[in-house]
This record gives structure tokens, sequence and C-alpha cells, in this order.
């Protein structure tokens, strides 16, 4: 389950990242944001070669910490992307959502809370690397929004999975009930 | 034949209701006054302390435990 989880992940990894990459280079032609191309492709290249590396250790099974590692790395990598476009002004700030969101309905609440933990700690790091200047006021309300969305994600990631588990019950009872229909005998006429 | 133990006693949801309070005056103070960003790395426990309080003080009124 976990593995195939994973697996999916690494799909819509690449995914997210030729389309971060294609963003980045549209508004780095425009003039919108000031970022050296070695510094993008040093970024891309690490996303590339961690997501390869999670291919090969999903080819022998899905260790437990793999999840949490994926995640870490996801969000170190946006929060770099993030430093090196703008810091607080950087529009790829929505990507810490894309992580919160797609780990969320995964894995329920418990993930929820890690990845809150996780951009709580990155996104502080983002500030304490490009600090915005004067009052943190609304970068601390952009933590407690991210907190408030991830809660509410992993409610109703938990009211989804408490549903799927009830659906599979009652699709066993109704297999089990026709196997035992399929056994009875006809009555005699 | 005793009775069930209380997880959680009257005066020990008392005292979490108090720390949850206090965690989240911390939590507002620092959000309203920093100029530092190294102290929103203390969101993540004061925020979970407030939350943890926060259920332990409506699951003790709702008489869960």
């Amino acid at each position: 389950m976990e593995q195939q989880i994973e697996r999916s992940k690494i799909v819509v990894r690449w995914i997210v990242a030729v389309l971060l990459f294609a963003a980045v280079t549209y508004l780095k032609r425009r003039g919108e944001v000031d970022v050296p191309w070695t510094s993008v492709l040093l970024l891309t290249a690490l996303l590339a070669l961690l997501n390869l590396a999670y291919g090969v250790i999903l080819r022998s099974g899905a260790p437990g910490w793999l999840k949490y590692a994926t995640t870490a790395t996801d969000l170190a990598l946006i929060s770099a992307l993030i430093v090196i476009t703008g810091g607080t002004r950087s529009v790829f700030y929505f990507a810490y959502f894309i992580v919160l969101v797609s780990n969320s309905f995964r894995y329920g609440m418990g993930m929820s809370l890690c990845v809150a933990t996780l951009y709580n700690l990155a996104y502080a790091s983002v500030l304490f690397a490009a600090p915005p200047g004067g009052d943190l006021t609304v970068e601390a309300v952009k933590i407690f929004a991210f907190w408030g969305i991830a809660l509410y994600a992993g409610y109703l990631a938990t009211r989804f999975q408490r549903q799927t588990r009830i659906l599979q019950s009652y699709e066993e009872t109704i297999t089990r009930l026709r196997h035992e229909v399929a056994q009875m005998k006809p009555p005699a006429s | 034949m005793g009775g069930r133990r209380a997880v959680l006693s009257a005066r020990g949801s008392l005292a979490l209701a108090a720390a949850g309070a206090v965690f989240l005056v911390v939590l507002l103070a620092i959000a309203q006054r920093t100029t530092s960003a190294l102290w929103f790395l203390t969101f993540p426990v004061l925020l979970l302390g407030v939350l943890v309080a926060a259920a332990a003080v409506v699951l003790r009124m709702l008489r869960h435990f």
C-alpha cells in the first residue's frame, strides 16, 4: 500500500518539477524573478536525483521512514526555491500546499501534523535566511493559516478513511452472503 | 468492585486548561511582537500544546473521561 502511494508521489513529483521549472524559466525570461541559472539547474538536478533514488529504494519495498524522508526533502527543496525567488514575496509559496494536500489525503491526520510541523520549521528557516524586515505578524498569520488548513485536511482524510473502511466491510459482508446463498441447496419441489 | 479510575481529574483538567491558555497567550504575543523568525520555531510545540489542552478540556466537559 505504502509502496504504491510513494510510487504515485514520484510521478506527481516529476510533473510538479516540470511545471515549476517551466514557471521559473518563464518568469526569469520576463525579468520577474532574479535568480541565477546555476541555482535553478542545481535545484532541479537535486530533485531529479532524489526522485530517482526514491524509485530505486521502492523497487525492494517501502521502508517506514521513506514517507517522512520524501516529505521532508520536498519541503526543503520548496523552501530553497522560495529563498532564491524572493523569500516572503516569492510566487512559489503555494507549492507548500501541494505537499500538504498530497500527503494529508494519502496518509491521514498524523501525516498532516507532520507536514505542518516540518513546514513550520522550514518556513521559519526561510524567514531567517531571507528576512522580510520589520514586523513579522503577516508571516505568523501565514503559518497559522497553514496549520489550520493542515488540521482541516487531516480531519477530512480521517473521515474519508473511516468511510472507506466501512465500505470495505460492507463489500466483504456482501461477498460472504453471496457465497453462502450460492452454497444453499434449492428446496425440493 | 471498584469504579473506573478517572484518566483526567478535575484538578488535572483545570491545570491543562490553564497551560493551554498560557500557551495561547505566548503564541499570540510571539505572532504580534517578534522581529526574529527564530521564535517561529516554537510554534509547533505551542500550537500542539493549545490543541491538546483544548481537546482534553472539551472531552472532560462532555464527561468523556
